[in-house]
């Protein structure tokens, strides 16, 4: 990607850190709604809502990087709608929207190899703001298709090695 | 209708050549931007352009064709990685496409030289095989295209004057004088492309062609009156192009005389005709005549209007849902019965409305199948086979939109099934057949599916030579082999280059047709199987969701949650006894025992992973369902209301989940999903196993 200007983006809190996604790729930003759960899907996948007329698929972020396993879902959780590369519409949970912020693109902190438990592959890299540190999500690799599938048959796999190990 | 017109057949064609012309251009064009191209770009160009090989040779453009094969071989290397691709190769291979679309123009308007063809060739196979030399390359092209110029312009001012010396024949009439009017412009070459233009259309032009050339007595009429008088013929013909502003105004004063009531109705085509001419004189002189003309009483709409059109009504559907849920809890009795009255009148419009609105999407398969006949009575020949071809269900309608995903696939399996499955009348007489062989094509509509299936009584898949060649070209290992069933062998055969056949031949052979089967079913949502017995012949059964349906669903509740079930899958529900209920097996395999049946029981709960609300079966529902030619009992603990739900996509911005067919927006708001009843069985035997 050669296109570098500045970059507003979205910055919303999973547990105690500050995220950050680029603003152009969100669509919405609305309260929990009613899930409809997909029978077997990822633990993470919550399920999927009606957003403007398409049925979209809800993320736990906080559950897919192992944030918070045990998240409380209530009127103040948030649900960030955004839209992907390949013009999927995806719903992020969140704990809660914080701020926009300017950040120049090119100006970021690599992030560490070791000592996270979202992979840099995940990350565009960090931004430091005064003493505060904002992570910035690469969404399209996250919710990149192909990846998703890669995981949700693992956990499958994982599932029925449970079940065979209980039967 | 006659079975075997070619100019049908060939508009179709040019019509499909156009859009994959246009899709080549864009990939070239790309690659020459980008300087580069990975391999599936050069895959889908390579099987674009055996599309269009195969295409043209079954409308017989046996010239074009055999260009085209020289273009595909070349682009079969570059995908073998015997060549690997350089910048350079982008404008060759557009220069080749454009040769191509030359070539064909010059066909369809029976005005290909065979001596020009042959240098044309020659000269694109010399660029091809040079390619590395890539300085005298430039050159040779550069030489090339005057060479070409000079000499398509010779032809054409040879044909021009053939025409003038024959004034007295009628359907010449509007050629001349669009020459004459173009002369007037003083653009002497554009005005000559446009005659070819013209005849190129004419050709192809069948129902949907210009009013005025389609009726042939007007034309007759229209041509003696006018040139029965050759000297005023010329006059007023002059009179009337030189004069532009009368052009605009439509009422030319030669064409104003009442007496010929006729020149009426040809005023307004000639007027359009002329105001293309008038705009293409405009344009550069690209030689682009690419353009079938359709003045009929129907229109080409874009089908994502009509898509835009679908999810209007879709939403309609939604909020009349909400509102008769919301009428159901008022309180005050008098305003609910009316209400409730007002509402289901706006219901029965919106069905008639979604009912239009899906009948502009439908047609006959007859469409689909009208185009094979003639497919396989040339490839017929081609092999020196006999092939009695046979369809059923020409009057089960299908969305327009898998129309155009669909033929394509249909052709490659008909063309395979015809070469490698039906044996040749030596072979059949030797092992006892009737000498021939046939090809049955059916549809049908079932379980809210669409299944197309084809149906040759050849010699089958040789399996074990398939199993073979791909071990050979690496797809699979011997001990993966060894695992596989017979079924799992035969799908095989979609495996991207694998191909049985020992020479490629311009039919099949290079087995780039059964992978291009597998992509675009897959496209359309659908999926293809193949059955074989060796010696008796293969059956390929496509089945196809329909998509856009509206359909009929019913509530039912799984312990907590609910889901809706196509209610055309269901046969009938019950609360059974308990001596209805046998187990075959283990405690998991239970059947249903039901009057002379013996019903496979499947428990959504598990299938769902839901906590049940009852245990036995007893005390809960059972639904007898449809899923494909079998029949099925699903265990649910309660069943409600019976509705109508728009069918959306899950895979859109998620992926498909087993044993779900797709989702729905409810009337609340949230989201329901719809069970695919052909999917939760195919789990369920795989369990088994």
């Amino acid at each position: 990607m050669s296109t570098t200007q500045i970059n507003q983006l979205l910055t919303f809190k999973l547990g105690n850190e500050t995220y950050g996604i680029e603003i152009n790729k969100v669509r919405e930003i609305l309260t929990y709604p009613v899930v409809t759960p997909i029978p077997d899907a990822s633990c993470w996948v919550k399920g999927v809502i009606n957003l403007r007329g398409e049925v979209a698929p809800i993320i736990d972020l906080r559950v897919r990087f192992n944030i918070n396993t045990q998240p409380v879902y209530n009127e103040r959780t948030i649900v960030i709608a955004v839209r992907t590369q390949d013009a999927r519409m995806i719903g992020l949970v969140v704990d809660e929207v914080s701020d926009m912020e300017n950040v120049d693109l090119d100006k970021l902190y690599p992030a560490p190899d070791m000592g996270a438990s979202i992979a840099p592959k995940y990350l565009k890299g960090l931004f430091k703001k005064e003493e505060k540190m904002i992570v910035i999500l690469d969404i399209d690799k996250i919710l990149d298709k192909e990846e998703m599938q890669r995981l949700s048959r693992h956990s499958q796999e994982a599932a029925s090695h449970v079940l065979a190990a209980s039967a | 209708m006659a079975v075997f017109d070619i100019n049908k057949y060939r508009q179709m064609f040019l019509e499909e050549a156009e859009d994959i012309f246009e899709i080549i251009d864009n990939i070239l064009l790309e690659a020459e931007d980008a300087g580069d191209m990975d391999n599936e770009t050069i895959n889908s160009l390579f099987r674009s352009v055996h599309t269009l090989k195969g295409n043209s040779a079954s409308v017989e453009l046996a010239k074009f064709a055999a260009l085209a094969h020289e273009l595909e071989f070349f682009m079969d290397k570059l995908r073998n990685g015997q060549l690997s691709f350089e910048e350079s190769m982008a404008s060759l291979l557009i220069d080749g496409v454009d040769t191509l679309k030359h070539i064909l123009e010059l066909e369809l308007s029976d005005e290909l030289e065979h001596d020009y063809f042959m240098t044309t060739k020659k000269e694109l196979l010399y660029k091809l095989d040079n390619f590395s030399q890539d300085i005298k390359e430039i050159e040779l092209l550069n030489e090339h295209s005057s060479v070409e110029e000079s000499k398509v312009q010779m032809e054409k001012e040879i044909f021009v004057q053939e025409i003038v010396e024959i004034p007295a024949f009628g359907m010449l009439f509007p050629r001349e004088s669009n020459a004459y009017g173009a002369v007037n412009g003083g653009a002497i070459d554009d005005s000559e492309d446009e005659g070819f233009g013209f005849f190129d259309e004419l050709e192809l032009v069948d129902d949907n062609g210009f009013g005025f050339f389609g009726d042939t007595e007007i034309i007759d009429e229209e041509g003696f009156g006018f040139f029965g008088e050759p000297e005023l013929v010329e006059d007023e013909g002059f009179g009337f192009f030189e004069e532009p502003e009368l052009i605009d105004d439509e009422g030319f004063g030669f064409f104003d005389e009442p007496k010929i009531i006729e020149y009426k109705k040809v005023q307004a085509p000639l007027t359009e005709e002329k105001k293309e001419i008038e705009v293409k004189d405009n344009e550069a002189k690209d030689g682009k005549k690419f353009k079938v003309d359709s003045v009929s009483n129907s229109i080409r709409v874009d089908l994502s209007k009509i898509d835009g059109l679908m999810n209007n009504i879709g939403e309609l559907v939604i909020a009349h849902s909400m509102l008769t849920q919301y009428t159901f809890m008022m309180q005050d009795q008098k305003i609910k019965s009316e209400l409730s009255e007002r509402l289901d009148l706006l219901d029965r419009y919106i069905r008639e409305l979604q009912e239009s609105v899906m009948s502009v999407r439908m047609i006959p398969m007859e469409t689909v199948f009208s185009k094979f006949p003639k497919v396989i009575r040339d490839t017929a020949k081609k092999l020196n086979k006999k092939i009695d071809f046979r369809h059923y269900g020409d009057n089960v309608e299908i969305d327009k939109a898998m129309i155009e995903g669909l033929t394509d696939p249909l052709t490659h399996i008909v063309r395979n099934a015809m070469d490698h499955g039906i044996e040749s009348v030596d072979r059949r007489k030797a092992a006892g057949k009737s000498e021939t062989g046939t090809l049955i094509m059916s549809a049908e509509q079932a379980n809210g599916q669409m299944i197309i299936k084809i149906q040759d009584d050849g010699g089958g898949i040789n399996l074990a030579k398939v199993t073979e060649k791909a071990i050979q070209n690496g797809i699979l290992d011997e001990s993966q082999a060894a695992q596989m069933s017979k079924d799992d062998k035969a799908m095989l055969i979609f495996a991207p280059g694998l191909s049985t056949a020992e020479a490629v031949t311009d039919i099949s052979g290079r087995g780039v047709g059964m992978d291009v089967v597998m992509s675009n079913i897959k496209k359309l949502g659908g999926v293809v199987k193949v059955e074989t017995e060796e010696g008796f012949g293969s059956t390929f059964t496509i089945v196809l969701p329909l998509t856009l349906a509206i359909l009929d669903g019913l509530n039912i509740r799984v312990g907590k949650e609910q889901f809706i079930l196509p209610l055309s899958a269901i046969i009938e529900t019950l609360k059974p006894e308990e001596e209805m209920i046998k187990q075959i097996g283990d405690e998991e395999s239970e059947v249903l025992m039901l009057r002379n049946e013996f019903i496979p029981v499947i428990r959504l709960h598990t299938t769902f992973n839901i906590t049940p609300e009852n245990h036995k079966l007893s005390d809960g529902l059972l639904i007898v369902v449809r899923s494909g030619a079998k029949k099925i009992a699903l265990f649910v603990d309660e069943f409600m209301n019976q509705q109508q739900f728009v069918i959306k996509p899950l895979d859109k911005n998620f992926r498909n989940a087993q044993g779900i067919g797709g989702a729905t927006v409810r009337g609340d708001g949230t989201i329901g999903l719809i069970i695919d009843t052909m999917n939760i069985t195919q789990n369920s035997t795989r369990r088994a196993s």
